[in-house]
């Protein structure tokens, strides 16, 4: 049975266009999404700002009421029976808030560990193992106001684990992160889907959902534009081969020439550094090498490079469509 | 410099007249604290002390304006990051804090005719102005004289975290010092020193003076003393505390 | 059980983490310095007006005092989840409200009695008013009624500061108005016929009658209905408050109000 199952999901919010006029303005921040989520799977959402993920996420951890559609979390419906579905998930969002500073590391995780109900026996316990997990070990003391923003997500980790739920949500849980914090928090993240944890995760980094997701949907202006497994998407949408050419000048002409070759789909360039790299976008299939450089003969090339498109690419495309 | 200062002032009063906490404070509290000073004093039943006891009302909502006001507004720029911007402005912290200051008296204005107001409509009041000309300088002389005694304060709290608590705190001592609402006859002799070199004690002798009879130009002149003293004094103390502040750290501490 | 580990144990927590006063820099100056200046302010325009005692006023402001420390104090404590964002954790589980919010005004009320001791002890000695031992314990007895009666509006003030609205301007208001309201600084036969009336259903006008009834000679038993009245009283604020948190959770899910600071 799908742990979650999402179905013609809608949002709009209604807020007052100013406080003396009497205009509403009305925006759909959802109109009409659908997926479903396994057992065990680390589910990705991705989309750009503003397209509808963290709306997703409110609906489904019951912060926030749906305008329309259908939605089940564990077999229930975070609508309506939103008191027994609370015990059961966790929530992780990204940012610098949503912990009090001037408590320390420990106090907050004592605090939520009464908020969410641990059972005073396993408090303690629970508590040391998460401060291991995460990383804090030693910093448990101070108080969050002088954590740094890395911290602050570790912490956020283990507050969203203390009451050990089989369903977690984490909402761009590497946001403002540096390389190596957000490194370490994906590994966090996969280390919990290995230990049989079901995980939504919102992103709007696409190597992120890449690396970690099963499966992945991806949400443009609050409609669900292609989803499956990331390879499918990358397949799906930008087919062929992508041919880049670093050259030192290459006219129109040369240009119309690599257009007219046999399976080539697109042919635009690119300012890196000193060089202009020609980019050459072919069918699947299509053996392009030779061709391309048979036509900018007598052009100064540097570096040939063939490559598959990326996840990125076919984000970039889904998301201009939409 | 000047224009600096003028445009600091009008941007201030801007921000203070866009601030619905501040203009509901500044129309509460006059009518609340001049209300009690009518009820008691009530029983004298003589129009002109009750007069007397709005202006001092307006006097005292222009200093708690200035010091509380001034120092939830340093605090505020330091949480939003804005005072380190202003202490590496290439104008002197005199021209930009200044400003916010007298701007602050100034919004003190529309507490005294909220004062006023209240005076004639629930209390029946007279509004009558014995020297025109000498209440519409002494105002400002008010005016300035109280924003530059906050600059002396805000000079201090610029080094400060909680710069709005000792603004808040210093509010009823000056109020009881300066004889706004009762005599300085009631305090002990050392207090009369103290009252002399405060603002408010010219500041609202001015305005009564010039309002129920008296030698209001001379108390005007005071103001204006007191304005040379607490401009210089406020210049030697940013310096000093600006130096401090950037040494100590102090203007991120949020 | 965990609803009563919750009551005391997050109550005590929720208050060190959002009372934003407790540090000295800012608890001498305003819940010290602030509420003694104000005794002096008002004993001495009531030797000018010839109006009362200092007693009077020295009784009718410690009382504001404490109104001050328990509105700021409860209204803080509340209003302080949505400054720092925790307020979407906090919906999130599956906490009990009523059991939450309501024990904050447990550590609200001590405060507001700490703060309320303090200036009554150090306004008494500077006025020199003398307080009997008898009428201590009235005393005491009136101040936490009063402080309960504060944390409860607190708790109003509170949840308006939940849905966005400024938690400072209303606790500075309210505690301006029970200045005079309340009969603390103005007795409240002088008062307009309106003006009484509201009187009797405001925080700490019967807890200020109470005590000055005690300082003049009334034992405790006398000023029995008084205090009840006043608990009577805080308890309607406070169950008026709880309400508003319930109605405010359910419009916040259903207009997504949660994040909005």
């Amino acid at each position: 049975m799908a742990v979650v199952e999402v179905e013609d999901l809608r949002r709009v919010y209604r807020s007052r266009t100013s406080t003396f006029k009497r205009g509403l303005k009305e925006v759909e921040a959802l109109r009409g999404v659908s997926f479903s989520i396994e057992q065990g799977e680390l589910f990705g959402l991705l989309g750009p700002n503003g397209a509808g993920k963290t709306t997703t996420i409110k609906i489904l951890t019951t912060l926030l009421l749906p305008t329309s559609g259908r939605a089940r979390v564990l077999g229930l419906d975070p609508a309506t029976q939103h008191r027994e579905l609370r015990s059961r998930i966790g929530y992780v969002f990204g940012g610098d808030r949503g912990l009090y500073d001037r408590l320390s590391g420990l106090d907050n995780l004592k605090f939520f560990a009464d908020v969410y109900r641990v059972p005073i026996r396993e408090k303690s316990h629970r508590i040391e193992e998460l401060l291991d997990t995460v990383g804090l070990r030693g910093r448990e003391r101070e108080r969050v106001e002088t954590y740094s923003r890395g911290m602050r997500q570790r912490l956020h980790i283990a507050r969203g684990l203390l009451h050990d739920p089989e369903l977690l949500f984490f909402d761009e849980p590497t946001i403002g992160l540096d390389p190596v914090g957000a490194r370490e928090l994906r590994q966090t993240v996969a280390g919990l889907r290995e230990a049989g944890k079901t995980i939504l995760l919102t992103t709007h980094y696409m190597f992120e959902a890449d690396e970690l997701c099963g499966r992945v949907a991806v949400i443009a202006g609050g409609r669900i534009v292609a989803q499956g497994k990331p390879s499918e998407l990358k397949a799906a949408v930008s087919e062929g081969t992508v041919v880049e050419i670093e050259t030192y000048g290459v006219d129109e002409s040369r240009l119309d020439r690599l257009r007219a070759l046999d399976g080539v789909k697109s042919v635009s360039t690119e300012t890196r550094d000193q060089a202009q790299v020609v980019i050459v976008q072919a069918t699947a299939g299509a053996s392009l090498v030779q061709p391309v450089l048979a036509a900018l003969d007598g052009v100064t090339i540097g570096k040939v490079v063939s490559r598959e498109p990326t996840l990125e690419d076919a984000y970039v495309e889904l998301v201009r469509e939409a | 410099m000047i224009r600096v200062f003028v445009t600091g002032v009008r941007l201030q009063l801007l921000q203070l007249m866009r601030s619905g906490f501040d203009i509901s404070a500044m129309l509460v509290w006059p009518i609340i604290l001049a209300s009690i000073a009518f009820y008691l004093l009530d029983a004298k039943e003589s129009p002109r002390l009750l007069f007397a006891a709005a202006l001092g009302t307006a006097v005292m909502m222009m200093w708690a304006q200035v010091i509380v006001g001034a120092g939830g507004s340093l605090d505020n720029q330091r949480i939003f990051g804005t005072l380190e911007l202003l202490v590496a402005a290439p104008v002197p912290l005199v021209a930009t804090i200044g400003p916010i200051m007298i701007g602050a008296g100034a919004f003190g204005v529309y507490g005294l005719v909220v004062t006023l107001l209240w005076g004639r409509l629930l209390f029946g009041i007279p509004i009558t102005i014995d020297n025109w000309a000498a209440f519409a300088v002494a105002l400002p002389s008010c005016v300035i004289a109280i924003g530059l005694l906050g600059l002396i304060a805000a000079s201090t709290f610029v080094l400060y975290r909680s710069a709005f608590a000792l603004g808040i705190a210093m509010q009823y001592p000056v109020w009881i010092v300066c004889g706004l609402l009762f005599p300085l006859s009631l305090l002990p002799s050392w207090v009369g020193p103290i009252s002399w070199v405060l603002a408010p004690t010219w500041g609202f002798r001015a305005i009564r003076e010039a309002a129920l009879g008296g030698s209001a130009w001379s108390s005007i002149g005071m103001c204006w003393v007191v304005s040379i003293a607490y401009l210089a004094i406020s210049l030697v103390c940013l310096t000093y505390f600006e130096r401090l502040a950037r040494a100590r750290a102090s203007f991120r501490l949020a | 059980m965990n609803d009563l580990r919750v009551f005391f144990t997050c109550g005590v927590t929720s208050f060190r983490a959002l009372f934003g006063w407790v540090n000295p820099y800012v608890f001498v100056p305003i819940l010290v310095a602030y509420p003694i200046a104000q005794i002096l302010f008002f004993s001495y325009l009531g030797r000018s007006a010839g109006v009362e005692s200092d007693a009077f006023f020295l009784i009718g402001n410690v009382f504001c005092a404490a109104a001050v420390a328990s509105m700021f104090g409860m209204g803080q404590a509340i209003g302080g989840e949505r400054r720092f964002q925790t307020l979407p954790v906090l919906m999130a589980s599956p906490v009990n409200r009523l059991v939450m919010y309501s024990g904050r005004a447990v550590p609200t009320v001590v405060l507001g009695f700490f703060v309320a001791v303090i200036a009554f002890v150090c306004g008494a000695a500077i006025l020199g008013v003398h307080v009997g031992q008898t009428e201590s314990v009235a005393l005491v007895l009136a101040l936490l009624a009063s402080s309960f009666t504060c944390a409860g509006l607190g708790l109003c003030i509170g949840s308006l500061g939940l849905r966005g609205r400024s938690v400072g301007l209303f606790a500075d208001v309210l505690s301006g108005g029970l200045l005079i309201i309340s009969g603390a600084n103005v007795p409240l036969e002088k008062l307009p016929d309106a003006v009484q009336s509201f009187a009797s259903i405001v925080p700490l006008t019967h807890g200020i009658e109470a005590a000055r009834n005690v300082a003049a000679g009334a034992s405790l038993g006398d000023v029995a209905g008084l205090l009840g009245t006043e608990v009577g009283i805080g308890a309607v604020y406070l169950t008026i408050g709880l309400v508003l948190v319930t109605v405010f959770e359910r419009e916040g899910r259903r207009t997504g109000a949660f994040d909005r600071f």
